[in-house]
């Protein structure tokens, strides 16, 4: 062939592809049921303050019950019933927390002679009979996921740049 | 068309310079001429000037049929010289040709559909025993070896011609071994060292021609990163090793 076909060669569009994934290790999915934050590196992350009372460690009135609330005492009859049967079905995973965090959590579960699992199910339930509680909570929850991606993504571009230059 | 490809199976061999020489040398003297990065380390890309985004088609899309070979050639800063270009993600090809089952006449396919447009097709090979490697051996009607001229070209060079010999067995590789181009001959004024020239000695035990070498220079590396000819900085002697390979690739 002639040059003509070389002018079409240097004249051609070009359709686009899918964008190349050049990592050589491709980042975790989240899973679609509970998305899980990447790993990071907590120091790197400034402190977000729990709304309310952070002291968590030294809870003001341990022993005292709420009162007047019947859907807290609904749930916590559910707990109970579901307590009581002791052939409950588990899903075992790894818990992966701050770690300033994850000391004072278990330091209250340690004062409070239960596990992490419990309170965290306990917490859950109660969030879902105290919606207000739930909004709240979440939205701290979200704040704290923005930041963990943004480190684990600005951990990623330090190795990145560290093995390619 | 007929396909050169520089191959050796350890790095910082002079592949990429032979590459780059020979196509450049080839358009200059008028050939239509299509160079392929067989390289995720993509450096004959980044010497032609040439950066692909990451949306773009590559020699990747090229092999995976995404897209149409023509649409992964693009054109270079010289005249006559096209350029299939390549990326990091270009290792991720090995998966889609090992499962193939015909990973070593993947490339060869795929060029068939350009070859009435060019005269030469120049590849540079990824320097290991990868489905990037047998896929470019495959679509070699020609291969020229470039090997430093030191005990570590040496091993290159034996184990480079063992590869090849296995690919001739396998029927994978049925084209010529044109020569070695020795790398890196080290030359103290008017004397060659003793370990360039042992070297490329030894190397004339395994291969019938041993092309004249690539002296060590600083001007090769100007002449690249420049974008140039070596003759275009007053060099015209040092490009002297690839006009024998030009002649041979016409003999």
């Amino acid at each position: 062939m002639t040059n003509d076909a070389l002018d079409r060669l240097r004249k051609r569009k070009r359709p686009s592809v899918a964008p190349r994934d050049i990592t050589l290790v491709p980042p975790p999915a989240p899973t679609p049921a509970t998305p899980q934050p990447e790993t990071t590196e907590p120091e790197v992350l400034s402190e977000v303050q729990i709304s309310g009372n952070r002291d968590i460690n030294k809870p003001k009135n341990p022993g005292k019950k709420k009162s007047g609330n019947a859907d807290i005492n609904k749930s916590r009859s559910r707990n109970i019933e579901v307590l009581e049967n002791l052939d409950i079905p588990t899903k075992q995973t790894t818990l992966r927390l701050e770690k300033t965090i994850a000391s004072e959590l278990q330091i209250l579960c340690s004062d409070q002679e239960i596990s992490r699992e419990v309170l965290i199910e306990a917490m859950l339930l109660h969030c879902q009979a105290e919606p207000e509680a739930l909004r709240s909570i979440l939205t701290v929850a979200q704040q704290r996921h923005r930041l963990r991606v943004q480190a684990a993504n600005q951990k990623r571009a330090r190795s990145m740049m560290e093995k390619f230059g | 068309m007929k396909t050169v490809c520089a191959i050796s199976l350890s790095g910082g061999q002079g592949k990429t310079t032979t590459a780059y020489f020979l196509a450049r040398l080839l358009a200059a003297a008028g050939q239509k001429v299509l160079s392929v990065d067989a390289d995720p380390q993509s450096n004959l890309t980044f010497y032609l000037n040439h950066e692909p985004e990451l949306d773009q088609p590559t020699l990747l899309e090229v092999l995976t049929a995404r897209v149409k070979p023509e649409d992964g050639i693009y054109e270079t800063p010289h005249a006559n010289l096209f350029l299939i270009p390549a990326d990091r993600g270009l290792f991720k090809v090995n998966d889609f040709l090992a499962s193939s089952g015909a990973g070593a006449f993947i490339l060869k396919l795929r060029l068939q559909t350009v070859a009435d447009i060019f005269d030469f097709c120049i590849v540079d090979v990824q320097p290991s025993r990868s489905q990037i490697c047998l896929t470019a051996t495959g679509a070699a009607d020609a291969v020229v070896i470039p090997c430093e001229a030191n005990t570590k070209g040496t091993n290159s060079l034996i184990d480079t011609l063992n590869f090849l010999e296995e690919q001739q067995q396998l029927t994978a590789f049925s084209g010529k071994i044109l020569g070695v181009l020795p790398f890196r001959d080290r030359w103290i004024g008017a004397t060659q060292t003793l370990e360039s020239r042992q070297n490329i000695e030894a190397m004339q035990d395994f291969c019938d021609r041993i092309f004249p070498s690539i002296r060590e220079s600083e001007q090769y590396k100007k002449a690249i990163r420049q974008g140039n000819l070596l003759s275009e900085l007053g060099h015209a002697d040092l490009e002297y090793p690839f006009e024998k390979i030009m002649e041979a690739l016409n003999d």
